[in-house]
């Protein structure tokens, strides 16, 4: 009888670990990566806003030298205040499931009458040849901005993003309960074996949350040595290093956990161990 | 006694750690055999996505006299040499790769021609901005191209230029039996608007 609710024990303490690895992962993800405020905060933590409307003002510049209006300053033509709200604008659509578009015909007209204002300042008068020239321009403009800001370019390969966002937003709650309800109701039925002796089932716990630590930690060295995840190029440079910063703040997440579940363990596995001994 | 004590709860202690190592264990083996191939796949498609952020020469690059050939090649899309005309002050870094990505940085080389020292056709391209090759058209014949590279040095002397339409490739024709760099870029160079011509620079290997 002791041997066949040792074995149950153990098994259910090896179900354990699967359970608190997929809770902690998935809270970890739930937190982050699918958080949409911690996403935006992440665009301000990596100077994004500005980076991409660096990006965009010195691919415009070129355009506009070679037609002699080099004089003319871009950054006034679109501020970083247009670029944060059409960014922010990206991400809430596509964080509520719904399909991201840029109107690119709102874009090009803010784009001629900021333009057209700076050519009055600066005295410039267009013959009709160069303002039928510009207008070609402003769509060449119009489309470089749709990418840098929403990665207009790339729309075959993002239009799924809103449909999994939206299934996400569906099922996360539910996935959620479930997966935090598991391992509790787990480590109740351990203790509820081990009952007549509860600090063996705390062992068992242990022993889980020990295994657990351990595999985090795992994670963190696997993806240390094996992949090159600090020179990661997706895009742009500047939503590169937003991802990057964004899967270092997961591993450090889960390096973190991983310390404080294997410190965890090993207590109460000692704790599991000094009722053994006074049995 | 109290040392008996300490040695069984250190002993239970240590076989619960051995038992936690072994559950970790299983669990990567079982990670491994369901799903090895995947994660094998996804972690060789992150590496190709990372890019050495180094401007920098990245590898050094050796030309075989035997075979006329580098013998590595560099990566696309990195810095492997600068190109000078004095004549007309260009002094560009030159990319391997010529995307819309590399000709924002610089100069890019076709990756379908041969590099410099390797006795064919080498050809060059760049956007048609003044810092770029703005100034190509002032180049005139007789000028003195300079290619540096950390595999070695190589001077051409311009023979001829033209102006070619977007479409007459042939006037870009990949040889291996000469020695010959093509540089070219929009023509013309001022004026917006798409352009449908092209400035070509050609020029002959002098010495390297």
């Amino acid at each position: 009888m002791k041997f066949i609710i040792k074995t149950i024990s153990y098994i259910f303490t090896f179900v354990l670990v699967l359970l608190i690895i997929a809770a902690i992962l998935l809270g970890i993800v739930t937190k982050t990566v699918f958080n949409k405020d911690y996403i935006i905060s992440k665009l301000d933590e990596t100077n994004y806003y500005e980076r991409v409307h660096n990006t965009f003002v010195t691919e415009v510049e070129d355009y506009l030298e070679q037609s002699g209006l080099e004089e003319i300053e871009i950054g006034n033509i679109l501020t970083e205040e247009q670029v944060k709200k059409d960014v922010q604008n990206f991400f809430t659509q596509l964080y509520n499931g719904k399909t991201v578009t840029i109107n690119k015909e709102d874009v090009k007209q803010q784009l001629e009458t900021n333009l057209n204002k700076e050519l009055k300042e600066k005295k410039i008068t267009l013959t009709s040849i160069e303002q039928r020239a510009i207008d070609r321009v402003l769509d060449t403009i119009t489309d470089a901005y749709a990418t840098e800001v929403s990665y207009d370019t790339y729309s075959q390969y993002l239009e799924y993003l809103p449909k999994i966002m939206s299934i996400i937003n569906k099922y996360l709650p539910i996935i959620n309960t479930i997966i935090y309800v598991l391992p509790v109701a787990l480590i109740i039925l351990i203790l509820l074996f081990n009952i007549k002796q509860f600090r063996i089932g705390l062992k068992y716990i242990g022993i889980s949350i020990l295994s657990s630590g351990i595999l985090m930690i795992g994670i963190k060295l696997f993806t240390s040595i094996k992949m090159n995840l600090n020179n990661l190029y997706i895009l742009s440079r500047a939503t590169s290093d937003y991802i990057i910063s964004i899967i270092s703040d997961i591993l450090n997440k889960i390096t973190t956990v991983g310390i404080i579940g294997i410190i965890v363990g090993i207590l109460a596995i000692i704790i599991g161990a000094t009722y053994i001994e006074k049995n | 006694m109290k040392n008996n004590n300490f040695a069984k709860i250190a002993k239970a202690t240590i076989i619960s750690i051995i038992v936690a190592l072994l559950f970790s264990i299983i669990i990567v083996a079982a990670i491994k055999i369901i799903v090895g191939n995947e994660i094998s796949m996804a972690i060789s498609l992150i590496n190709k996505m990372s890019v050495e952020k180094t401007e920098g020469i990245q590898e050094k690059l050796m030309l075989s006299t035997e075979k006329n050939r580098l013998e590595n090649y560099p990566t696309y899309g990195t810095q492997y040499g600068r190109i000078k005309i004095n004549a007309v002050n260009i002094n560009l870094p030159i990319y391997f790769g010529d995307t819309t990505e590399i000709l924002k940085l610089g100069v890019g080389h076709y990756s379908g021609s041969y590099f410099p020292g390797e006795g064919g056709s080498i050809v060059y391209a760049a956007h048609n901005f003044a810092k770029y090759f703005g100034r190509l058209p002032k180049v005139k014949v007789g000028n003195i191209i300079e290619i540096t590279t950390d595999y070695g040095n190589f001077k051409y002397k311009v023979y001829d230029t033209q102006v070619i339409h977007q479409s007459e490739s042939d006037k870009l024709p990949i040889q291996d039996n000469e020695e010959i760099l093509m540089l070219y870029t929009c023509y013309p160079v001022t004026g917006i608007g798409h352009k449908s011509h092209r400035f070509v620079v050609y020029a002959e290997r002098m010495e390297g």
